[in-house]
């Protein structure tokens, strides 16, 4: 009951990641042996956890691990053990529909030979502190058990080139923003492309996926680059600068007819 | 009733073009006093403005191909067309900062025929035709406010709109008929569109012909110190212009032998033209007080000294358009009826307005004092009748004149400011 009345004061002024802290602790009991009495070696899970997009006050441990978050210290109920490769992609595609449809889509998901080679969710995403994959996926420890490393290099270095471009983009989607020009349509290819980006690593076996890597998804980067360059802050200042010319030049054909072809012959005439 | 009514249309309609005729040979053949002075060219804002009025109405036709005058497509429609039709980030801009630009112009206008008197006699109804037509250009300017349903234009809509509940009896009545329901929504947005692409854009058509074929009839007003001067040689003294000068300027005096000549009174004449126009020997022409003044004619000099003056202006609308838009143009969040900005900005010309309702007791009183200087402003050829037009002479006018000028820019600044 102090504990709750703690939590709840706590709650009341400190901020929202505090407060998820607090219900946190107030309702995973798992956490209470978890904090400290993991496995050495392996990063403590329920810190790993907190850094996860998907935590919040209203998920915990049993929403994936099963059992009883209020009867943790009951081995038998508190301990369900941990989801198989198949339980992990259908708790994942409940919400994550797509992906799960694109990942089910791909011959090897339904054809594994080996265990160790399955790629469920959180092979790339991971699974305490899960959140987006970067680049740092493909390396040795996760590509290399089934495919030799020389395969998987082009498609680490396309995606290196590639996230270097969408930071580019990102760049001078910035810059035009501060400087008021339009950027809604830039963003939204951008986030197409980030989106198409996902889908491929879901749906594509390696040799589809570099070359729609290479091609496909390159192009339509380099088609949003082009695009902006269209209407970059330079070609438009110089259109700028263009008409202001064109008309000053008819403001002095306009001075130059008055004062020299336009006789003054038809000055001071009465006015009738 | 068939019959008649096409055949008095139709003569109607004759009539008024064989009159444009005669009055075109007779304006463009026309003299005008020779710009000498730079705020000479304040009396070229007329020209200025419809030119920059054709300017808006060619924009705004091209925006109306994909405008799109819902709600939900609004914002994200003037935001394709400025990042996907080809140079429409220019027409969107252009539209937008014109139609700043043009209120301008139509206030340096209306100043500049307060101050030297234009609004008189055969004037006065041009003045009107002109009320009406600067109270269209702001309903515009506010109904197009709306149109892109960005976060400012909404919530201007909101404070513009609550503003007229305030009206005894049927305040509610009208803003519920303006926003075409409770609330600014969907209904408002079709409102307003309406408003703005059809029916205000008529009536500024309509009024814009009887306003210019005025001017026609009438001639450019002359500057404040002109008045009629008579040819004692061709007068014949018939008298005509004594019985038409609507300021009673013109006094037939005994002249000698029997013929009568008249005489004009230079503190009460207004160089109308009205008896340049009537005299039947053309006896009447138009001089100066102060000393002889350089003149030249209406075409094609001095219109070329009103092309340069559009010429200078359109520039300004373009460096506004090119390396201003950024400070000109906030329209960058979409409308959300949930958030209040922080700060809720009507146009410019509705700053100094807005600010005197901030400042008012109630917005009653703020909303009857507008209406109090708006009738004052219509109805100024009724409260300034006669009298002379050089502001030498008028010291008491120009200076309520001068007054009103910097409360308006006071108030502006203020607005904006606060």
């Amino acid at each position: 009951m102090k504990r709750v009345v703690l939590i709840s004061i706590l709650f009341c002024f400190a901020d929202h990641t505090q407060a998820s802290d607090s219900l946190f602790l107030l309702q995973d009991n798992c956490v209470r042996c978890h904090l400290t009495c993991e496995a050495p070696g392996k990063g403590i899970s329920a810190v790993n956890w907190k850094k996860s997009v998907h935590f919040g006050p209203d998920t915990g441990c049993a929403d994936c691990h099963g059992g009883n978050k209020f009867l943790a210290m009951d081995f038998k109920k508190g301990h369900m053990g941990l989801p198989d490769g198949q339980e992990i992609n259908d708790m994942c595609g409940k919400c994550h529909i797509n992906e799960y449809k694109n990942m089910k889509s791909r011959k090897k998901f339904i054809h594994k030979t080996k265990k160790i080679c399955e790629a469920t969710c959180v092979t790339c995403h991971g699974y305490h502190n899960t959140g987006k994959a970067d680049l740092s996926v493909i390396n040795q420890k996760n590509c290399a058990t089934c495919h030799s490393f020389e395969k998987v290099i082009p498609l680490e270095s396309v995606v290196h080139r590639i996230q270097s471009k969408i930071k580019l983009i990102e760049e001078t989607i910035a810059v035009r923003s501060e400087e008021h020009f339009p950027v809604t349509v830039p963003i939204r290819d951008l986030s197409n492309a980030r989106t198409n980006l996902a889908i491929s690593f879901h749906s594509l076996m390696s040799e589809e996926l570099l070359n729609y890597l290479n091609n496909d998804l390159m192009a339509s980067l380099m088609d949003i680059e082009n695009k902006m360059s269209g209407t970059a802050p330079g070609k438009w200042l110089f259109q700028g600068m263009m008409i202001l010319l064109f008309l000053l030049l008819c403001l002095i054909l306009i001075k130059y007819y008055q004062m020299i072809v336009l006789p003054f012959s038809g000055s001071n005439r009465e006015i009738k | 009733m068939n019959r008649f009514f096409p055949t008095r249309l139709v003569d109607g309609f004759k009539n008024n073009i064989r009159k444009s005729d005669e009055l075109k040979h007779s304006v463009l053949n026309d003299a005008t006093v020779a710009p000498d002075r730079f705020w000479d060219v304040l009396s070229y804002t007329g020209t200025i403005s419809v030119f920059l009025i054709l300017i808006q109405v060619v924009t705004g036709l091209l925006l109306l191909f994909y405008y799109s005058p819902n709600p939900l497509k609004a914002f994200e429609s003037v935001i394709a067309i400025k990042n996907e039709i080809p140079n429409g980030f220019l027409f969107v801009n252009l539209h937008t900062i014109n139609a700043k630009l043009i209120v301008l112009v139509l206030f340096i206008h209306m100043f500049r025929i307060m101050y030297v008197s234009a609004h008189r006699g055969p004037r006065k109804n041009q003045w009107y035709t002109g009320s009406v037509l600067m109270t269209l250009m702001l309903v515009t300017g506010f109904s197009g406010y709306l149109l892109p349903w960005s976060q400012q234009s909404y919530w201007a809509c909101v404070i513009g709109t609550e503003a007229i509940r305030t009206v005894p009896l049927a305040g509610d009545l009208i803003v519920y008929l303006l926003r075409g329901g409770k609330e600014v929504a969907g209904p408002t947005l079709s409102i307003f569109y309406m408003l703005h692409i059809i029916f205000l854009p008529a009536g500024i058509i309509v009024f814009m012909w009887y306003h210019i074929k005025k001017v026609w009839q009438t001639g450019v007003a002359a500057p404040p110190e002109m008045i009629a001067g008579i040819n004692p040689e061709t007068c014949v003294g018939c008298g005509v212009c004594e019985r038409i000068c609507p300021f009673s300027a013109i006094r037939m005096m005994s002249g000698t032998g029997s013929k009568s000549m008249p005489e004009v009174d230079g503190g009460l004449c207004n160089a109308c033209r009205l008896c340049l126009d009537k005299c039947p020997t053309q006896s009447i022409t138009l001089k100066s007080q102060s000393g002889p003044m350089k003149t030249e004619p209406i075409f094609p000099h001095n219109m070329l000294h009103r092309m340069s003056a559009t010429v200078v202006t359109i520039m300004i609308l373009f460096a506004g358009v090119f390396f201003f838009h950024g400070m000109l143009i906030e329209d960058k969040i979409p409308a959300d009826p949930f958030i209040t900005p922080d700060r809720i900005k009507p146009d410019w010309y509705f700053m100094g307005p807005y600010q005197v309702l901030k400042i008012m007791p109630s917005e009653f009183t703020g909303l009857l004092s507008l209406l109090a200087i708006y009738l004052v402003l219509v109805f100024l050829p009724v409260i300034d009748k006669k009298g002379p037009r050089d502001p030498e002479k008028r010291p008491l006018y120009i200076l309520l004149v001068k007054t009103s000028i910097f409360s308006f820019i006071i108030f502006t600044i203020w607005g904006f400011l606060s």
